[in-house]
């Protein structure tokens, strides 16, 4: 019975996960056993403040509302859409919709984009999902790499109709802000998983 | 002195109740309708149904259907949509014994994405369904929000029958009346 009791509150701690963000990078200098990597994810048509709910007493819904949290992870696992299981989104890459982001991911053979989302309502639960499918591979010796755009294409009824990659080497300026040249990142463009 | 004030306070509090945009003029909006069998989920009387405009975007994208029992399952309609895409966003409802009713509010969200059911897109005024769907619980775990899916309805009442009943509701507005008319002689 002692044995259970462990077993059951891991459970129920995985359970209640919350989603935790992969951090921020200010500089092309990574930690051991990480790398820093450059991108921007995009959706056209893009998303209008006429199509989001807000609510005055939704804590933190700002920070919510015009962003995208994309699962990753060192395996291809699909998340369950329909609703956010924190589990799936422990290593959760936040980027502001056609925004160059930068961040710290942890160096592994290739790391994999396992779906994604974004809200459009945060009180009522309403939101996006985004497939996944996709991976980037680090090269030997790099300390960050740029992975591209991910560009969604949607249609009327916000149906993913179309996902491209593309590349757009010159968003890396825009987020090298204390220093560091382009030259020092490696192209890693993203791969879709066939 | 208070009296006026207290006038004048009611009169701001009822205009700001007051939401959505007084329609007229029918002659560019269409009839959309559906119908839903809620049999199997924990609601079993439907109170409101709303409608989603998608394209082109609007500060006012809600449409409220009206509701009512039809033929084992309610009958949903709009006369007020405009050109552009549309589709049923969700359904509300109570649980009710007679004429008591359980003051839990049931909400069925469709979801806002995907166009695989009640989806309509309006070029020119008309008459459009939206497609009659069953909405049926999913078992999920002990401490797992409740889960529903939407699947099409076998038993539905036919498009004539569910026209037939909008028509008896339109006759206060010619030009609506006169669109389900001429649908209902396109249909067999």
């Amino acid at each position: 019975m002692k044995k259970l009791l462990p077993l059951l509150l891991a459970l129920l701690l995985q359970a209640c996960a919350t989603p935790s963000m992969l951090p921020a990078a200010t500089e092309l200098k990574a930690g051991s056993g990480e790398v820093v990597v450059i991108g921007k994810i995009e959706l056209v048509p893009p998303i209008s403040p006429l199509e989001q709910q807000t609510h005055w007493n939704v804590i933190g819904e700002k920070r919510m509302l015009g962003h995208v949290f994309m699962a990753t992870g060192e395996s291809y696992k699909p998340v369950n859409t329909g609703r956010i299981d924190g589990a799936e989104f422990q290593a959760t890459l936040e980027a502001e919709w056609g925004t160059p982001f930068m961040v710290k991911v942890a160096r592994q053979p290739r790391t994999y984009f396992n779906g994604g989302m974004t809200h459009l309502n945060v009180m009522r639960q309403e939101m996006l999902w985004f497939p996944g499918g996709l991976y980037f591979e680090v090269p030997q010796g790099a300390t960050a790499v740029y992975i591209g755009t991910l560009r969604y294409h949607r249609n009327d009824f916000n149906s993913i109709t179309r996902v491209e990659i593309v590349d757009e080497r010159k968003d890396i300026p825009l987020v090298l802000k204390t220093g560091g040249s382009p030259a020092e990142v490696r192209s890693a463009l993203l791969k879709k998983l066939r | 002195m208070l009296q006026r004030l207290v006038l004048v306070l009611c009169a701001v509090l009822l205009a700001s109740c007051a939401s959505g945009t007084k329609i007229t003029d029918f002659n560019d909006r269409s009839v959309g309708y559906g119908w839903l069998n809620i049999k199997e989920v924990d609601a079993n009387r439907l109170h409101s149904v709303d409608i989603y405009q998608y394209r082109p975007q609007t500060s006012e994208p809600f449409y409220p259907a009206a509701v009512k029992p039809f033929k084992n399952g309610f009958l949903y309609y709009t006369m007020a949509l405009p050109a552009g895409s549309h589709k049923t966003h969700s359904a509300a409802g109570q649980a009710c014994m007679g004429i008591l009713c359980s003051n839990t509010t049931y909400r069925y969200s469709f979801g806002r994405q995907g166009d695989d059911f009640g989806a309509i897109v309006i070029k020119n005024p008309g008459v459009y369904h939206m497609g009659s769907y069953r909405l049926k619980e999913v078992k999920t775990g002990l401490f797992e929000q409740g889960k529903f899916e939407v699947v099409p309805a076998t038993d539905a009442p036919s498009r004539r029958e569910l026209l037939e009943e909008i028509l008896k509701e339109a006759q206060d507005v010619p030009v609506i009346a006169e669109r389900i008319k001429r649908e209902l002689a396109q249909l067999r």
